[in-house]
């Protein structure tokens, strides 16, 4: 195998975005789609507008592409990030709810709170979010008989709900800091922890979890949409 | 009546009439900005032509590729019968809706 000569290179959009059109596209387009916009980038852009702004374009325009087509033909980017983050307002509510309404209204619904943080109905709670994942996967693998598809679909539906709620926590943790800083969890993890006061404390919290559980929880939803996905082949092997 | 077009889809579909053998992704995205006098998002003309293609307005087929592509190939695109029928029946639409109307109109600034 021979490297590219620079002369070479100068004449390729970015790779990285080429690579990202690619993986998101679907069988049918990504042949097409992406022979497009390099022969546009390479016969027009280039030279008319000099590499900076073709490299611009292009990124733009491969933008554009995955909003509209991404994650396969039939199984939109905009579609899945809307599940995700509709998903991500209801379980936002329900934060909101278990840890500001429930504690603050009176002691019986404080302790509800406290009884809904048991084990069981919080895997319970887990297993219902898996299941949705699974469902984007299922429908997904429905649209586009791709597996592919329904391994992004997972993914994508898992990153936008699960950031989504983590950036709930930011905010109601920051906003009423004066009632989860009652939270015996909170109290505790401080005690343990080199923060200076309990703002520090959760804040930093929040950006480790960004940085680790976010890409665990988009991994674990390529896994069930992936799952999903497989439902809808052996649900469409029974039909036929 | 079938479904009315939406203004972009004529412009796609009317796109297809003008370019005939040569209408690939690049040479419609191009035609819509021409016609339309703005820059337009390819992947919503991509998205356009893929719901046309659903609705059996448009079909289309794959063709060699060339060296400015890498080899990738490009896929042409035709209008169908229904796709004509759909671009008269949009068109006969606009002008009813203007009958007895003198363009451009005025005194209404």
């Amino acid at each position: 195998m021979t490297l590219p000569t620079s002369a070479a290179r100068r004449q390729t959009p970015p790779r990285w975005a080429e690579a990202l059109l690619r993986a998101a596209l679907g069988a049918k387009d990504q042949e097409s789609v992406v022979g497009d916009l390099a022969e546009e980038y390479r016969e027009s852009l280039l030279p008319e507008r000099g590499r900076l702004r073709a490299d611009l374009w292009y990124v733009r325009h491969v933008a554009s592409v995955l909003w509209h087509l991404g994650a396969g033909s039939g199984g939109r980017l905009r579609s899945d990030l809307t599940h995700g983050l509709a998903l991500g307002i209801v379980l936002s509510l329900a934060v909101f709810a278990t840890n500001i309404l429930l504690p603050v209204l009176s002691s019986r619904t404080a302790r509800w709170e406290q009884a809904m943080d048991a084990e069981p109905y919080v895997t319970a709670g887990w297993l219902f979010v898996a299941l949705l994942w699974g469902m984007a996967g299922f429908a997904a693998f429905r649209r586009t008989a791709e597996f592919g598809a329904a391994i992004r679909a997972g993914a994508i539906v898992a990153l936008a709900s699960m950031a989504s709620v983590m950036l709930t926590f930011v905010l109601i943790d920051n906003v009423f800091l004066d009632i989860v800083s009652r939270q015996p969890e909170k109290i505790w993890g401080l005690q343990h922890s080199y923060a200076p006061n309990m703002r520090a404390y959760i804040n930093h919290t929040f950006v480790k979890s960004f940085l680790l559980v976010l890409p665990v929880m988009t991994v674990a939803g390529a896994v069930f949409g992936a799952l999903g996905g497989a439902a809808a082949r052996i649900r469409k092997g029974f039909a036929s | 009546m079938a479904e009315i077009l939406g203004t972009f889809e004529q412009a796609v579909l009317l796109a297809l009439v003008r370019l005939a053998n040569d209408a690939y992704g690049r040479a419609v995205l191009k035609e819509v900005q021409a016609r339309l006098g703005r820059e337009v998002a390819a992947g919503a003309v991509y998205a356009t032509l893929e719901r046309l293609e659903d609705k059996a307005l448009i079909a289309s087929r794959l063709g060699p590729g060339t060296p400015a592509r890498g080899g990738r190939a490009r896929r042409y695109y035709s209008i169908a019968a229904a796709g004509i029928r759909a671009l008269n029946e949009a068109k006969a639409v606009a002008e009813g809706l203007w009958q007895g109307l003198t363009w451009p109109l005025g005194g209404y600034q």
